[in-house]
């Protein structure tokens, strides 16, 4: 199942430390959504080591989506086209 | 490398940063002193020895090392451009400034010429340490080029503030007679002010303010030509009494308005975007920076108006200070917050909770230093008139002072027992 936040209004590390407490919550076998106003580039080493995978698209500037999941589930079915969907 | 135009991830160890934001609140107090105890001689004259000491403990103690470490932590963060030996030359730099502020203030209150010239001898060594560490970090940089040139020319302005303060030390001290004394004083303080504190906190600004306040970026033709423009209108100052001997105090005036309205482009702008922000919410960093940018126009109305330079001077100060103190609000629960995230994943202590942002720095704790900041600022300027309250603007820099440096203890003792937890004895690690 979806959970989703949305970070953009959020002035740094404050996304950082949402998506993080977002994951920390995340019962077992969902996946989580991210909309940021940028790449979360740093994000990314942090989720690598604690064993997440992820995917994200630029829907447009300043609006990034990221799809977040635990590395030893498969990737969520049909992400890539409902983040290309996405408004 | 992008956390909203940050890249974290390059930083360097955030005690490099914290050894000079120590500093700060030890100086604010020795000024604060200063103020409370000849505050009258301060707001009488620029040249009393206890405004001299004032001027020097809060450039060389209380903005230097802020603005340093700042740069330590941020030159790699937004230009890419990490400094090498980054501890070292932190340690060295905070020893040069703690030291070299204390004795250069010191000397110029006591009316020491000796221990004014080993003073600043001693702050220029540890800003020269801190000058070779930014031209081997900044020459190798290629990010964000309108901040990289900003950054390089204040740091550009420090070496040259730092060559005259020099001179003019030995000048006291009997070494050297220069014709044109006090322009040669007037040249330090414009490479001082305009040059490394304008330059570098404009640079800066134009950066930060769109990022934590997620606000219009500033005007583009701005960002690309206020750094040439401030070096050029230096360099005027510099070469003025050869260019027009006849008619130097004309063209002093002239250029020093046109400096002004060049930093204003930049305060007004500030302002603007700030107006235009997406976070609507108030927080004490805001009123800093904006106070700040107030505290510009105020100079230039007190200069053209002929007020007392003692009053332009705690404008200045005052208005470079509350940037300065604004942004340590924001820098400090930020950098201790990253830091033992960083911690955390990479040791793999998912199970220890970490403290809030907020929890780093409680929001009445910041608003309290940035009120006392104001009415310190506030009550200092009304000594021009009523000379007994600059000793109150002293007391309250004192508390201002004391506040910040309870801020400090705070974020580290709470970092301290959160790494504590992170080892597998329950001792801290290195580096705490």
């Amino acid at each position: 199942m979806e959970q989703s936040i949305d970070v953009s209004a959020l002035e740094p590390p404050e996304p950082l430390e949402q998506i993080l407490d977002a994951l920390a919550d995340l019962p077992a076998g969902d996946w989580l959504r991210v909309r940021h106003r940028r790449d979360p580039v740093p994000l990314y080493r942090m989720l690598k080591d604690m064993g997440y995978r992820w995917e994200t698209v630029c829907l447009a500037p300043e609006h990034f989506e990221i799809l977040i999941w635990p590395a030893d589930m498969p990737q969520p079915e049909g992400a890539g086209a409902q983040d290309a969907d996405h408004p | 490398m992008n956390l909203g135009g940050l890249s974290p991830d390059k930083a360097p160890p955030v005690e490099a940063p914290l050894t000079l934001f120590y500093l700060m609140p030890f100086f604010l107090g020795l000024a604060g002193l200063v103020l409370a105890w000849q505050g009258d001689q301060v707001m009488a004259s620029r040249w009393a020895p206890a405004a001299l000491a004032t001027t020097h403990f809060l450039v060389l103690g209380a903005l230097a090392p802020v603005m340093c470490g700042a740069l330590l932590q941020m030159s790699p963060v937004l230009l890419g451009a990490p400094y090498p030996q980054v501890r070292l030359v932190a340690r060295l730099t905070a020893v040069g400034l703690g030291l070299g502020g204390v004795l250069t203030g010191g000397g110029f209150l006591l009316s020491r010429p000796g221990m004014l010239l080993s003073g600043g001898g001693i702050a220029v060594a540890g800003l020269l340490v801190f000058l070779v560490g930014s031209f081997r970090a900044l020459s190798a940089a290629s990010g964000r080029r309108e901040t990289l040139w900003a950054v390089r020319l204040a740091a550009l302005a420090l070496a040259v503030t730092i060559a005259l303060g020099l001179t003019l030390a030995m000048v006291r001290y009997g070494w050297l007679q220069l014709p044109q004394h006090l322009r040669w004083i007037d040249m330090h303080v414009a490479w001082g002010l305009a040059g490394w504190v304008g330059l570098l906190l404009a640079g800066v600004g134009m950066e930060i303010i769109p990022l934590f306040y997620i606000s219009p970026a500033f005007a583009a033709g701005l960002k690309r030509v206020l750094p040439f423009a401030v070096v050029f209108l230096l360099l005027l100052v510099v070469g003025l009494p050869g260019l027009a001997p006849s008619s130097s105090q004309t063209l002093w005036q002239w250029l020093v308005a046109a400096l002004f309205v060049v930093h204003l482009s930049y305060n007004a702008n500030a302002l603007y975007v700030q107006r235009r922000r997406q976070r609507p919410r108030r927080d004490a960093n805001l009123w800093l920076w904006q106070l700040s940018h107030v505290a510009v126009f105020a100079a230039f109305f007190a200069w053209y108006f002929d007020a007392s330079d003692s009053l332009l001077g705690v404008l200045l100060l005052g208005g470079a200070l509350s940037f300065v103190i604004g942004s340590l609000m924001k820098i400090l629960p930020f950098l201790t917050w990253l830091d033992l995230q960083q911690r955390r994943v990479a040791g793999g202590h998912m199970q220890v909770s970490l403290p809030r942002l907020r929890a780093l720095l409680p929001e009445a704790l910041a608003n309290a230093v940035a009120w006392t900041l104001g009415f310190a600022m506030a009550a200092t300027l009304c000594g021009a008139l009523a000379p007994y309250l600059t000793i109150l603007g002293g007391i309250l820099l004192i508390v201002c002072a004391v506040l910040l440096a309870y801020a400090l203890v705070r974020a580290a003792m709470i970092r301290r027992g959160v790494i504590v937890q992170f080892s597998p004895l329950g001792q801290p690690s290195g580096g705490v």
